[in-house]
C-alpha cells in the first residue's frame, strides 16, 4: 500500500475533494497559461482609461471586465497573472519547509538522543519567533525578491513539519515491521526511506496542503507591506498595497485581488481538511 | 509548583540566548553592516570611519559580547532615524500593540470557545453545519484583506467608522475585528474538535450514568479537558497575532510596534528592528510561561510530571 494510491483513491471518492482539487487545477492551468489567455498585457498602461470600474457598474465596459487601475492597466489580466507568484511561492515554500522539516524530524525521531534534543530545541526556539517579523528583518537585510521570499518563508516553516514527522516516527518506530526490516539487515537510510517514510507520509501531506494556504497568505502580507516580491511583478499582495491608496475612489482595486486570494486559500484548506478526514 | 516554575524559566533562557544570536547575526549576515547602513555611493574613507566609530572592525564575538552587555543594561543602540534609544522607542509603542492583541485574544476566547462548544454539542444539526462553514471562512479570509474590506464598507460606503488612528473606541473596532476573526475561527474549530472527543470519553459516560445533569457533565468534565489544547493554541497564537498586528497596524495607521518595524525596515533602521524583535520574543515567552501556569490550574497532574 503506497501513500499516493491512498491520495488518489480519496480524491475520487469525496465530492469535497474533487471540487476543491478541480478548482485548484483550473487556477493552476490559468496561472500557467496566463500570458496566453489574459485579454490585455498586465503591465500595459493606458492613461486615457484610468480607474474604470468593473463592466457591470456604470462607466465600465466589457473590454475591461473588472475595471482598470490608477495607470489604466487591466485588472482582470493582473489578477490572473498574480496567481502565478501566489501559487509558485505557496508550493515552493512548502517544498522547502517540508524537505528540511520532515528530514530533520524523521531522523531526530529515529535516532533519538542528543540529535533529537537539539533539533526539537531549535524548533521550539524558532516557533517563538513571529515569522512575519523574522521575514521582514531578513528581507530588510537582503532586499526583496522572489527567491528570498521563498527561502525565508520555507525555512521559517520547517518546525511544524519536524514536530509532526518526529512524533509520527516515534510511534511508527515501535511497530513490528520496523524491527523486522532492521533484523533483515536494512541499513538506517533504507529503513527510513522505505519503511518509516511511507508510513508517516499521509499526515505530512495533509499538513503540507494546509500550509500552502498559510504560505500564500504570508507572501501576500509581505508583498502588501512592500517587502515581498518587487512591485514590477503583479502579485495579489502588491495589488492590494497599491489599491489601498485609492480605497476611497476605486473599491474594485482592493476587492478582486483579495477575492482571488481568499478563494484559493479556502480551496486549499478545503482540500487539506477533506484529505485529513480521509487519510488522517 | 515552585520547581515547575523554575524549570520553565530555565527552559526560556536558551530561547532568549538563541534570539539574541539571531537578532545580532541578522545585521552581520551580509558581512558588513556599515555597507548596509550607509548609502551605496558613500566614499570608501567614510565607510571606514563609520565602521570604526561603531566598532564593526572588531572580531564578531567581541561585538556580540558588547551587544549582550548592552542588552543587560537595557541599551539596544540608537535609532539611526530618530537619534533616540531604540528600546525606548519600541517600549513607547508597545502599549498600543498590546491593547490590540490583548483585546483580540480576549474576544476570540469569549466568542470562539463557546461557539466551538455549542457546535460540538449540536453536532450534525444545521447549527453545527452553519458554524463549521463560518469557522472555515474565518480561517480562509486573509486578515489584512478583511481589514481592507471592512474599510471599504464601513469607512467608504457607510462612513460610520474612522479608517485610521488611535484614541477613540470607534477607531478600535475595525483593527480589533481584523485581528480577531482568524483566531476566533481557529479556537472555535479546536474547541469543537476537543469537545467532540471529550464527549466520547469514558469519564463523561460515567458522569452521565451517575445521573449528573447535562450542564454539569458538559462544563465540569468535558470542557475542562478540552481547554488544555485550546489554551496551548492561544499561547502559540500570540506570536502569530503579533505578526498579524504588523499588517493590521499598517492598514489602519495604528501607532504600535508593528508599524514602527515596517517603517524601520523600509528605512533600514536596524537598531529598531533588533529592539522590536527582542521585545516581542520576550513578551511571547512571558505569555507562554503564564500559559504553562494556567495548565497547572486546569490539570494539576501536569505540575507533578
Amino acid at each position: 500500500m503506497t501513500w499516493h494510491r491512498d491520495v488518489f483513491r480519496a480524491l475520487r471518492r469525496d465530492p469535497r475533494l474533487t471540487t476543491s482539487a478541480g478548482f485548484l487545477l483550473l487556477v493552476l492551468l490559468a496561472a500557467t497559461f496566463a500570458p496566453v489567455i489574459v485579454p490585455h498585457d498586465p503591465n500595459a498602461q493606458n492613461l486615457a482609461l484610468r480607474m474604470r470600474p468593473p463592466a457591470w457598474v456604470e462607466g465600465g465596459s466589457w473590454s475591461h471586465p473588472l475595471g482598470t487601475d490608477q495607470l489604466g492597466r487591466d485588472l482582470l489580466s493582473r489578477v490572473v497573472v498574480g496567481a502565478r507568484v501566489s501559487l509558485l511561492v505557496g508550493l515552493a515554500t512548502v517544498a522547502v519547509g517540508l524537505t528540511v522539516g520532515a528530514t530533520l524530524g524523521t531522523v531526530a525521531g529515529y535516532v533519538g538522543g542528543a540529535f533529537e534534543r537539539l533539533v526539537m530545541r531549535l524548533a521550539d526556539i524558532q516557533l517563538s519567533f513571529p515569522y512575519i517579523l523574522l521575514t521582514l528583518a531578513v528581507i530588510a537585510v537582503f532586499g526583496p525578491g522572489l527567491l528570498t521570499v521563498v527561502l525565508v518563508l520555507g525555512l521559517a516553516s520547517w518546525p511544524a513539519y519536524a514536530r509532526m514527522a518526529r512524533g509520527n516516527t516515534l510511534s511508527v518506530k515501535r511497530r513490528d515491521y520496523i524491527a523486522a526490516a532492521i533484523a533483515l539487515g536494512g541499513s538506517g537510510t533504507r529503513v527510513l526511506t522505505r519503511h518509516v517514510g511511507p508510513n508517516i507520509a499521509n499526515a505530512l501531506v495533509i499538513l503540507a496542503t494546509l500550509q500552502v494556504s498559510q504560505m500564500m497568505m504570508a507572501e501576500a502580507a509581505l508583498s502588501f507591506l512592500g517587502a515581498g516580491v518587487p512591485i514590477t511583478t503583479p502579485t495579489w499582495g502588491g495589488m492590494l498595497n497599491e489599491g489601498q491608496r485609492y480605497i476611497f475612489t476605486a473599491w474594485w482595486l482592493t476587492t478582486f485581488p483579495g477575492l482571488a486570494l481568499t478563494s484559493v486559500v479556502v480551496a486549499f484548506n478545503f482540500l487539506g481538511d477533506a484529505l485529513s478526514d480521509r487519510l488522517g | 509548583m515552585l520547581t515547575f516554575l523554575l524549570g520553565r524559566l530555565a527552559q526560556a533562557v536558551p530561547t532568549l540566548i538563541g534570539t539574541s544570536v539571531v537578532v545580532f547575526l541578522l545585521v552581520h549576515m551580509t558581512g558588513d553592516p556599515a555597507l548596509l547602513m550607509l548609502p551605496p555611493d558613500a566614499p570608501r574613507s567614510q565607510v571606514e570611519a563609520f565602521r570604526a566609530s561603531l566598532g564593526f572592525d572588531r572580531p564578531l564575538i567581541v561585538q556580540y559580547g558588547d551587544f549582550m552587555r548592552g542588552i543587560a543594561r537595557g541599551d539596544l543602540g540608537e535609532s539611526f532615524r530618530f537619534r533616540e534609544p531604540a528600546l525606548g522607542l519600541v517600549l513607547q509603542r508597545l502599549p498600543a500593540t498590546v491593547q490590540l492583541a490583548g483585546l483580540a485574544v480576549l474576544l476570540a476566547s469569549l466568542i470562539g470557545i463557546p461557539l466551538g462548544v455549542l457546535s460540538a454539542t449540536a453536532r450534525g444539526s444545521w447549527i453545527d453545519a452553519f458554524a463549521r462553514g463560518a469557522f472555515f471562512l474565518g480561517q480562509g479570509i486573509p486578515p489584512f484583506w478583511l481589514g481592507l474590506m471592512l474599510m471599504v464598507v464601513f469607512s467608504v460606503q457607510l462612513g460610520v467608522l474612522p479608517s485610521s488612528g488611535r484614541g477613540t473606541i470607534a477607531q478600535l473596532v475595525m483593527p480589533v475585528t481584523t485581528l480577531t476573526v482568524f483566531l476566533t475561527a481557529s479556537l472555535a474549530r479546536l474547541a469543537r474538535g476537543g469537545m467532540i472527543q471529550a464527549l466520547q470519553q469514558d469519564y463523561v459516560r460515567t458522569a452521565r450514568a451517575k445521573g449528573l445533569g447535562s450542564r454539569s457533565v458538559l462544563f465540569k468534565h468535558a470542557l475542562r479537558n478540552t481547554l488544555i489544547p485550546v489554551v496551548t493554541m492561544i499561547g502559540l497564537q500570540i506570536g502569530h497575532l503579533l505578526g498579524g498586528a504588523v499588517v493590521t497596524e499598517t492598514i489602519f495607521a495604528w501607532p504600535g510596534v508593528g508599524r514602527l518595524v515596517v517603517d524601520a525596515v523600509h528605512a533600514r533602521d536596524f537598531p529598531i528592528v533588533q529592539a522590536a524583535m527582542l521585545v516581542i520574543v520576550t513578551l511571547f515567552i512571558a505569555v507562554n510561561l503564564v500559559v504553562d501556569l494556567v495548565y497547572g490550574l486546569l490539570d494539576p497532574r501536569i505540575l507533578y510530571e
